[in-house]
């Protein structure tokens, strides 16, 4: 017990330890905060009183903040896994290419390989509507104002968009580079997009997103003579942000680099077996 | 800004813990941010009074956030560096060659009660 103040817990606090003597020739009307020491009683200016002890003890924790994202996260990850399913979170800024790599990589596993895709986006289900008709469960997360997905969401909506056949699941995130990345879903697998337009230098200015990366895709490559596109220093960039990510650089729209893109996809499903 | 998520989960830690501790107020928080957390300490002290407001336990609660800049490890000598550029020379040894780095945590490490 601690002598001091009474409390039980001796070891994780300390007492302020009152050694000024209160002649200070302020007019003393008591309205200022005494809630965070100890004065136990005294005497000043003619008169005694008391403040009750109120002392301050420390805690440690050590906690993750983010537990329970983490936990669910891990519980996803955990009925993925059972089911042999490859779960890829895709992380881009807006308008890097997500929905048209969709579009065409489904077209391009269709009738092979059993898919499904979450679409998470602040309003609207038209990127769920693109992506309808070709072979994948579709369904869309409107995260309203929310800027990411976050691992609740997604567990809410696994069991309706993959069944037992499922081997591949596609989380298409909230466009916006910054913070899904803070949120493990559960995936497998983070692949980062990064369209030509946005320039090669976005890995050093938003390093965390492609730190955390398994893959990064360089998108839009159909565009790169238009711009001007410094293709040397985004491998660069990337290679000094995060070295063992694995770089594809493709064009959706034209389907160069799909190939590569698809073979990684077809390699990952077989070995989930 | 996703920091408003994450103060809402820290508000809920602080109540369970100023609950099992039987405590009147958590006066003040410390908190650890990494570099590659992706969570920005400043918009997280901006969301925690908004996220905590309508429990008095944690009213004027102080948080102490520490941080830590991201850093290049030098693949030459393989230490570690803060510099603010994009091409940096390594302080060490001159080199050119480097990774960017650091801790992706994201700590409640401890509190101060009543």
């Amino acid at each position: 017990m601690c002598e001091t103040c009474g409390c039980s817990d001796a070891l994780n606090h300390t007492h302020h330890d009152h050694d000024h003597d209160h002649d200070h020739d302020h007019d003393h009307d008591h309205d200022h905060d005494h809630e965070d020491h100890f004065h136990g009683t005294h005497t000043h200016d003619g008169h005694t009183h008391f403040h009750p002890p109120t002392p301050t003890r420390s805690v440690r924790v050590e906690n993750d903040i983010l537990a329970v994202n983490h936990a669910v996260a891990e519980t996803n990850r955990r009925w993925l896994e059972r089911y042999r399913i490859h779960a890829i979170n895709l992380i881009s800024s807006p308008g890097s290419g997500k929905t048209l790599l969709l579009e065409k990589t489904l077209k391009r596993l269709q009738n092979r390989i059993p898919t499904a895709v979450i679409v998470g986006d602040l309003q609207t289900d038209l990127d769920a509507q693109r992506l309808q008709g070709l072979g994948a469960r579709v369904k869309q997360i409107e995260t309203v104002n929310a800027c990411h997905l976050d691992a609740e969401r997604v567990s809410q909506v696994l069991p309706g968009v993959i069944d037992e056949t499922t081997r591949l699941l596609f989380i298409e995130n909230v466009g916006n580079l910054v913070c899904p990345a803070a949120f493990d879903l559960g995936e497998t697998e983070r692949v980062v997009l990064l369209s030509t337009p946005e320039g090669e230098d976005k890995p050093l200015k938003y390093p965390v997103p492609f730190i955390k990366a398994s893959m990064v895709l360089v998108t839009k490559t159909d565009l790169a003579p238009h711009l001007t596109w410094k293709r040397d220093a985004c491998l660069d960039a990337l290679k000094r942000v995060n070295p063992s990510t694995t770089i594809l650089e493709l064009s959706a729209l034209t389907g160069e680099g799909m190939d590569a893109w698809i073979h990684h996809l077809e390699q990952a499903v077989r070995l989930k077996g | 800004m996703h920091e408003l998520a994450i103060a809402l989960s820290l508000v809920d830690q602080l109540r369970r813990i100023a609950e099992r501790e039987h405590a009147t107020r958590i006066t003040c928080v410390r908190i650890r941010v990494g570099p590659t957390s992706g969570v920005d300490g400043e918009a997280l002290a901006f969301c925690f009074p908004m996220a905590a407001r309508e429990y008095p336990s944690l009213e004027a609660t102080q948080l102490q956030i520490t941080t830590e800049p991201l850093q290049w490890l030098c693949l030459t000598c393989h230490k570690l560096f803060s510099e603010p550029s994009s091409e940096p020379v390594c302080p060490y040894c001159g080199a050119l060659e480097h990774h960017l780095t650091g801790s992706d945590e994201l700590t409640l490490e401890s509190v101060e009660l009543t």
